[in-house]
């Protein structure tokens, strides 16, 4: 019960957003809302997994899992053609998986298939890397849609697409990993981290908990990195034809047209 | 090749301008002696050293133009490529321009609005109405 007085917080930011007339109040109350209702149906789906251990059961949550950070990086970024939308599916999918596993098997030296392992920490690869990947498709389409006069005059002084697009994929990839490095620069002097406070608060030796933290702390800047490189690094491969045009995103005006 | 109406110039110096786009098509840097030789030929008497964020509308113009003739294409588009520039600047353009694509066998295919110059220096003209 004392845990709902948390809700109280969140009361105070809905006030304090209402009496300055911010927008979002009513998206304040429905993210709290579904938070709330989404962390009660994990935990029966979590505390009855758990009860009856099974790999199939645990590689169809991880499914599920994967299945919606694919949805919602793929809703948010809805320009996208077909194929950069196949890849940073399979990007997405596979880095993660892969370092779920590597993670569970080779670190914390457990079952591949425990599912008290495999879900919380395939969680916090998957989650951010669908966040990394999301920010750094943000700033790929907007350095595409910046940057149309030269992407343009290059196009049409025939350097190849490769070497015009690329800059933006390194920048993409600088974008995608400053929330991970610059949380890695501040742990444990600004703040501890979720899980390392909650493995405290649950009992477990601080020392363990530091183990863990900074593992997965690494794992999640490998999953980051991989995940947005792989994805852009094949995705903007489709951005160009056989005759070296180059087709933006939700731009119907060929970069080597002019007006 | 197409050089088109709209100038796109990286950051830095003219010479700074050449090499980028060199490296960009995978070519040998270009010496300054050939950078001078270029600008010549679009009438842009400035330094290679010059920044290019001080360059006015038509300087900008010459200094791509120039650096789209150094790569000596096969057949050249030019739109428009002196609507930033004077009358008398447009005209030494367009001679060096002519003797250069004879020189090298350059097809050279203009878009303008000037009928003096278009009369003046076209071998072959198609109106469009």
């Amino acid at each position: 019960m004392p845990f709902l007085l948390a809700y109280v917080l969140l009361l105070m930011v809905g006030g304090i957003m209402k009496a300055c007339r911010i927008a979002q109040t009513r998206l304040l109350f429905m993210a709290g809302l579904r938070m709330t209702l989404q962390l009660i149906l994990a935990g029966f789906v979590l505390t009855w997994l758990f009860a009856h251990p099974h790999p199939l059961l645990t590689v169809g949550y991880l499914a599920l899992m994967t299945g919606f950070t694919i949805r919602t990086v793929l809703g948010r970024h809805p320009q996208l053609n077909r194929r950069f939308a196949c890849c940073v599916a399979c990007c997405l999918a596979c880095c993660g998986l892969l370092s779920t596993v590597f993670f569970v098997t080779c670190i914390a030296r457990q079952n591949a298939f425990d599912p008290r392992y495999v879900i919380p920490l395939g969680g916090m690869l998957m989650g951010n890397a669908m966040t990394g990947l999301s920010l750094a498709l943000k700033s790929f389409e907007t350095a595409l849609q910046g940057q149309q006069a030269r992407i343009r005059t290059l196009v049409n002084l025939g350097v190849r697409p490769q070497h015009i697009l690329f800059p933006l994929v390194r920048t993409a990839l600088e974008t995608a990993l400053l929330p991970t490095l610059n949380s890695m620069l501040g742990m444990g002097i600004v703040f501890l981290p979720g899980m390392m406070t909650g493995q405290i608060l649950a009992g477990a030796d601080p020392a363990t908990a530091i183990l863990y933290q900074g593992s997965i702390m690494m794992a999640i800047c490998a999953t980051v990195c991989l995940t947005v490189l792989s994805a852009l690094l094949w995705g903007y491969r489709s951005l160009w034809d056989a005759d070296m045009c180059i087709h933006l995103p939700g731009n119907d005006r060929q970069p080597g047209q002019n007006a | 090749m197409l050089a088109g109406q709209e100038v796109f110039l990286c950051d830095g110096s003219i010479a700074d301008n050449f090499r980028q786009f060199y490296a960009l098509r995978e070519l040998p840097e270009p010496n300054p002696t050939g950078m001078r030789r270029f600008l010549d030929l679009c009438a842009c008497p400035l330094s290679t050293d010059s920044p290019c964020g001080t360059l006015s509308g038509g300087e900008r113009q010459r200094v791509f133009l120039a650096v789209c003739l150094s790569f000596v294409p096969r057949v050249l588009l030019l739109d428009e490529p002196t609507s930033a520039l004077d009358g008398d600047t447009a005209r030494r353009f367009m001679n060096n321009l002519r003797d250069f694509a004879a020189q090298h066998g350059i097809s050279v295919i203009l878009v303008s609005h000037d009928r003096g110059l278009t009369a003046s220096f076209a071998d072959n003209l198609l109106e469009l109405a």
